[in-house]
């Protein structure tokens, strides 16, 4: 479903560059449920708004299902964006003066859709993920995990092929991250791509694989004790 | 600017929360009346009842007693239905963290109140332009919030808030994630929108963001306790 090839992130501060991702190539396969994962600053949010298509700003290639993406302009990647991709954030985005019903709405607002239909879609997200008696409420009427839990329905109401989320547990107490955890994994089983950023080993671990990011690099630790390192060396001189 | 009859009328408002058996009165016997035009700010320290006011104002909440009229007609005890669709057209929300969506550009942010209207696309379109130019964030539509700074988001914020032309903005805290350069620029924007005749109600703790208002409303233990008019 995706490649990357050579991505690389700067950010040019008069003659200084910054690197925050350096030569990125990895693929995601369809079904997959990815966790990235690495510290603070190492590009992992980064990675994730290219791979969403939210950053413009990068150099390499893209491929998403066979589109060149890094060859888009700005209003069909927006496109491509909105019909396969739902993103979960940290601190849920909804917004405060929307009810529930009508937050799970927003997305639906960017689709030729009749009115019917869009209310039909937005019943059944009520009923999938039980929230049926919150529709009338506010997000600050509702607990975090509540909350989170009408980020995911909203991320999913318009049937996206990819979930992105970054950090979707960060806000939560564990109980709650575990439920949203779970909810993933079932997502995932039934059909969904997945791919996380997280600082969680445990939330890291209801994925199938790992790719570990460090100073904008992907880390292989399965290379030979000094293998990669005069090359990755070279590279950065 | 300001007229005689007032766009807001709030008369002997209460709010009252109950847990275990205990009663919290948030606000008791609040009267306001705010007029169109005017620049209101709402100042106290937390936990008086300024967060639970501008909830009742902007409709997200209701009283436990008291009425409210917004525009000449009673909205204390409308059908939540109704609620939406008069909080929808008539007021338009400022938050301090931003409140924008992450995937949606800031075109589309912008347009979001828009959308549950019946509106030609082409007049949605010049709406979003218009709120936009008037913020000065125009050329960054099809850009993503993560690529703007915390003052650029606030203004594109301030549009979409601007977009569905409100008889009011509310704003709660707009400065509170920002910087103090750019919550002055962020005070700047909402004085000059108050010059071109919006008006504006600002919740806020910080009393030297209330003086950007003509007339401040001090709220203590959810009682009013004093109003000042700013020298013009």
């Amino acid at each position: 479903m995706i490649t990357l090839h050579n991505v690389e992130r700067f950010y040019q501060t008069g003659s200084v560059k910054s690197y925050v991702l350096r030569r990125i190539s990895m693929s995601v396969a369809r079904g997959e449920f990815l966790s990235v994962m690495g510290p603070s600053g190492a590009g992992k949010s980064t990675l994730l708004g290219i791979l969403g298509m939210l950053d413009a700003g990068w150099n390499g290639e893209y491929f998403f299902n066979d589109v060149a993406v890094h060859a888009l302009k700005a209003r069909d990647r927006i496109a491509l964006n909105k019909r396969h991709i739902g993103f979960v954030f940290q601190q849920y985005h909804l917004l405060d003066n929307l009810t529930v019903r009508e937050n799970l709405e927003v997305p639906l607002a960017y689709r030729d859709l009749k009115r019917s239909e869009r209310e039909a879609l937005v019943a059944d997200a009520l009923d999938r993920f039980n929230i049926v008696g919150k529709k009338d409420l506010f997000p600050g009427q509702l607990s975090g995990g509540q909350q989170q839990l009408v980020g995911i329905a909203r991320a999913l109401i318009a049937g996206p092929q990819l979930l992105l989320a970054d950090e979707p547990t960060g806000n939560l107490h564990t109980s709650q991250g575990n439920m949203v955890m779970e909810l993933f994994k079932e997502l995932n089983r039934a059909g969904t791509t997945i791919i996380q950023v997280t600082h969680s080993e445990l939330n890291a671990s209801h994925g199938d694989r790992v790719v570990n990011l460090l100073d904008g690099w992907i880390e292989h630790p399965h290379l030979p004790e000094g293998g990669a390192a005069p090359a990755r060396a070279a590279a950065m001189w | 600017m300001a007229s005689n009859t007032p766009l807001i009328s709030l008369d002997g408002i209460r709010k009252v929360f109950f847990t275990d058996e205990v009663e919290t009165h948030a606000l008791s016997n609040v009267h306001l009346d705010i007029r169109a035009g005017e620049y209101v700010a709402i100042a106290g320290p937390s936990g008086c009842g300024k967060s639970t006011l501008l909830a009742i104002l902007g409709l997200l909440d209701t009283p436990s007693d008291g009425t409210y009229t917004l525009n000449g007609a009673p909205v204390s005890s409308i059908d939540a239905a109704e609620r939406s669709r008069i909080r929808n057209r008539e007021i338009g929300f400022i938050f301090q963290a931003f409140n924008l969506i992450g995937d949606l550009t800031v075109y589309e942010n912008v347009e979001l109140p828009l959308s549950y209207r019946n509106m030609p696309a082409q007049e949605r379109r010049q709406r979003v332009q218009e709120s936009l130019d008037r913020v000065g964030m125009a050329h960054r539509m099809r850009h993503y919030p993560a690529q703007l700074s915390g003052g650029q988001q606030q203004r594109v914020a301030v549009a979409r808030a601007l977009a569905g032309s409100p008889s009011i903005l509310l704003a709660d805290e707009p400065t509170g994630n920002l910087d103090s350069s750019n919550g002055e620029a962020v005070m700047e924007l909402l004085r000059d929108l108050h010059r071109g005749g919006a008006t504006v109600c600002m919740v806020t703790h910080d009393a030297r963001f209330a003086r950007h208002a003509d007339r401040t409303i001090h709220l203590f233990d959810g009682q009013v306790v004093e109003e000042s008019m700013e020298a013009a």
